[in-house]
C-alpha cells in the first residue's frame, strides 16, 4: 500500500519534471530570444554563433529539438555550463551537500523553535508573552531575508565577533545562515502552530483527557500537539518552494558555495545551461520533500490513508 | 379572514422615518472597519509612505542619479552620515540617500502593486474560470495549478528574468507568473460554492448569458476576496521585486530600487551601515503596514472570518 503511494508520487514528481522541463524548454528555445546567442552569451557574433547553432541543432524543427534534449536530460546530461566550464550536473551535485546541510538545518532549528513557542503562546494565550510572540512574529517576517541576513552579519559578525562574515566549513559558518531564514519561519509556524493548538483546547478529546486525570503538560504534548502539528506539515509542504527561495538569497549573503549562489553566479553571466539545470534539480528536491511531508503526516495522524 | 380594507389599514400604520434604514453590504464593511483601529493606523501609514514617494519629482531634495563627488563624500571617499545637507546622508559614490529612497520606492512599491494586482487578474481568470465551468475544465487547471506550485519558483524567475533581459514590466509580469496560484484556488473554490445558490440558477433559467452571469451574479462576491488578496499580495511582490534588484536582476540602474540600494550598501556595510539600512528600515516599513491593513480588510470582508 505505502509502496504503491510512493510509487504515485514519484510519478507525479516525473510529471511535475516533464511540464518544468517543457515550460524551460519553450522559454528558451521558443521565446524572444535567439537561443544560440543565449547559450554563448553576449559576445560570440557571426560565425561561432552559426557553429553553436548547428552544434546544438537549433537549426531543426522545434519538436524534435524537445526530443534530442529531453533524451539528453534522461541520461543525466544537462549540457555545460561554459562559466564554470564542466558538466552541469558536476556543478550542481559538488554543490548538493552545502545546499542540503544549510536545508537540513534552516528546517531542524525552525521547528526547534517554532514548536515550544508555539505551545507556550497557545497555552497561555493572551498574556504578555503570547503578544511578545506574536509582535515578533509580525516584524520578523517584514523584513526580507537578505536585509535579516546582513542585519546579523553587522551585529553578530562585525560588531560583536561571535561568528565569521561567512564561508562555509566550519560549524560556526553554518549559525548565521541557518539564523536568518529559521528566525521568520519559526515565527510564521509558532503563529500556526498557536493558532491550531488553541482550536484543540476546545476538542471533546482534550476534555475526555483531562476528565481522566491527565496533567495539563501530558494533555498538551501527548493529545493536543499531535493534532494540532498536522496543518502545520501540511504548510511545510506548501513553503518548500519558498524554502529554496530563501536558501538561494542566503547563500548569496554569506557566500555559501551552494547551488543557489552557484545559479547566480551564473546568471549573472547568462550561464542558461546551469539555470535550466537548477531549474530541474530544483524541482526534483520540491518533489521529494513533498513526499517526505506526506509520509510524516501518515505517521503523525494513522486516520490518514494515502490513495 | 383579512379584507383588502384591513391590509389597507395595517399598511397606515408603518412609519416610514422610524423604521430601520436598510444597510448595504459596504456599508456594514465601511462600520466594521472603522473599528480595526490597527488597520486604520497601518493603512493612513502605507497611503503616506505611497504619496511621499509618488510626489519624489515634486518633494527630493535632489535627482537619485547625480553623484556628488565633491561635497557627497568624506575626505576618504566614504559616504557620509545623515546629516544637515543629506538628511539620510549619501551613499557610495555620492548619491543623496533620502532622494533615492523617494525614488527607489516608486519602483519598489509601484511594482509591489501592480504585481499583486496582476497575479489577482491571473487568479480571477483561472480559478474563476475552474469554479464557474467546473467539470473536466476544472480538473484540468487545478492540476496545473499544482504543477505550477511545486515549482522551483525562484530558478525559473531567474531564467525567465536573464531571457527577457531585465525591466519594470518585465520584473512585473515574472513576479504575478509565479504569485497567482494560491488566490486561484481560494477564489475557485469560492465560485464552486456560489453558483450553485438560488439567484445564479434563477439567472440560468431566466436564459442569462455565461459570460452575464459570471460578471453581474458572480464577480461582485467575489470581489471582497479580490481586494483581500490584492492587499494580501502586495508584500510578497515588494520582497519578491527587492530579491531580483538586490541579485542584480531587477530594474536595471542608475534607476533606485530599495533592493538595490541594500545591494549597493552591502558593498560597504562596515563604514556606512546606514546606506542598507534605510531602505531595508522602507521595506519593513511598507510591509508591516500594508501587511496588518490587509489583515484589518480581511476581518471584515472575508466571509470564512466575518460573522466569528
Amino acid at each position: 500500500m505505502l509502496g504503491r503511494y510512493i510509487l504515485r508520487r514519484l510519478l507525479w514528481t516525473l510529471i511535475t519534471l516533464f511540464g518544468v522541463s517543457l515550460l524551460t524548454f519553450l522559454l528558451i528555445f521558443a521565446g524572444p530570444t535567439d537561443p544560440a546567442q543565449a547559450l554563448v552569451g553576449d559576445k560570440a557574433t557571426g560565425v561561432s554563433i552559426d557553429h553553436i547553432r548547428q552544434q546544438y541543432g537549433l537549426d531543426k524543427p522545434l519538436y524534435v529539438q524537445y526530443l534530442t534534449y529531453m533524451s539528453h536530460v534522461l541520461r543525466g546530461d544537462l549540457g555545460d555550463s561554459y562559466y564554470f566550464r564542466q558538466p552541469v550536473t558536476k556543478t550542481l551535485f559538488s554543490r548538493l551537500p552545502a545546499t542540503a546541510l544549510l536545508a537540513v538545518s534552516i528546517m531542524v532549528v525552525s521547528m526547534l523553535l517554532a514548536i515550544p513557542i508555539g505551545v507556550i503562546a497557545a497555552l497561555r494565550h493572551g498574556t504578555l508573552l503570547d503578544r511578545g510572540v506574536m509582535i515578533f512574529q509580525l516584524l520578523s517576517l517584514s523584513l526580507p531575508t537578505f536585509f535579516l541576513g546582513l542585519l546579523l552579519i553587522y551585529f553578530f559578525a562585525f560588531k560583536l565577533k561571535w561568528f565569521p562574515v561567512g564561508g562555509y566549513g566550519t560549524f560556526r559558518q553554518l549559525i548565521l545562515p541557518t539564523l536568518s531564514v529559521a528566525v521568520p519561519w519559526s515565527a510564521w509556524y509558532a503563529t500556526v502552530l498557536r493558532s491550531t493548538m488553541l482550536d484543540a483546547l476546545s476538542a471533546d478529546y482534550v476534555r475526555t483527557a483531562y476528565a481522566k486525570g491527565l496533567g495539563t503538560r501530558l494533555v498538551a504534548l501527548r493529545h493536543m500537539l499531535r493534532n494540532a502539528l498536522l496543518p502545520v506539515v501540511t504548510m511545510l509542504g506548501v513553503d518548500m518552494a519558498s524554502l529554496l527561495t530563501g536558501i538561494v538569497l542566503v547563500e548569496r549573503v554569506f557566500s555559501w558555495p551552494g547551488i543557489g549562489f552557484g545559479t547566480l553566479q551564473a546568471a549573472q553571466h547568462m550561464d542558461v545551461p546551469v539555470i535550466m539545470g537548477s531549474v530541474l534539480f530544483g524541482a526534483v528536491l520540491i518533489g521529494l520533500a513533498n513526499l517526505i511531508v506526506d509520509l510524516l503526516y501518515t505517521w503523525l495522524d494513522p486516520r490518514v490513508q494515502l490513495e | 379572514m383579512t379584507t383588502l380594507q384591513g391590509i389597507d389599514k395595517f399598511k397606515t400604520k408603518v412609519d416610514q422615518s422610524t423604521a430601520p434604514r436598510a444597510t448595504t453590504w459596504w456599508q456594514d464593511v465601511g462600520q466594521r472597519f472603522r473599528h480595526q483601529k490597527v488597520a486604520l493606523v497601518a493603512g493612513v501609514l502605507f497611503l503616506l509612505l505611497f504619496v511621499l514617494c509618488l510626489l519624489a519629482p515634486q518633494i527630493a531634495p535632489f535627482s537619485p542619479i547625480e553623484q556628488f563627488r565633491e561635497d557627497g563624500l568624506s575626505a576618504l571617499g566614504e559616504p557620509l552620515p545623515p546629516n544637515a545637507h543629506f538628511w539620510l546622508g549619501t551613499d557610495g559614490v555620492g548619491r543623496d540617500l533620502l532622494s533615492r529612497l523617494l525614488y527607489g520606492g516608486r519602483v519598489s512599491l509601484g511594482i509591489g502593486i501592480m504585481a499583486s494586482g496582476l497575479s489577482v487578474l491571473l487568479a480571477l481568470l483561472i480559478g474563476g474560470v475552474a469554479g464557474f465551468l467546473g467539470g473536466k475544465t476544472d480538473f484540468f487547471i487545478m492540476r496545473f495549478v499544482d504543477l505550477v506550485m511545486s515549482m522551483p519558483t525562484f530558478f525559473l524567475t531567474l531564467l525567465l528574468v536573464v531571457m527577457l533581459s531585465p525591466g519594470v514590466w518585465v520584473v512585473i509580469t515574472v513576479i504575478s507568473l509565479f504569485s497567482w496560484t494560491y488566490p486561484a484556488r481560494i477564489l475557485r473554490s469560492q465560485i464552486l460554492a456560489i453558483k450553485r445558490l438560488d439567484f445564479v440558477q434563477a439567472a440560468y433559467c431566466l436564459g442569462t448569458p455565461r459570460w452575464r452571469i459570471f460578471v453581474r451574479h458572480l464577480l461582485p462576491h467575489v470581489l471582497p476576496l479580490i481586494i483581500v488578496y490584492l492587499a494580501l499580495g502586495i508584500p510578497n511582490a515588494i520582497f519578491a521585486e527587492a530579491s531580483l534588484s538586490f541579485l542584480g536582476l531587477g530594474v536595471p540602474p542608475p534607476a533606485p530600487s530599495w533592493g538595490s540600494m541594500i545591494q549597493d550598501g552591502m558593498s560597504y556595510y562596515r563604514a556606512a551601515p546606514w546606506v542598507a539600512f534605510f531602505p531595508g528600515l522602507a521595506i519593513a516599513l511598507a510591509v508591516i503596514s500594508v501587511n496588518l491593513l490587509a489583515t484589518g480588510l480581511r476581518e471584515v470582508m472575508d466571509p470564512a472570518r466575518r460573522g466569528r
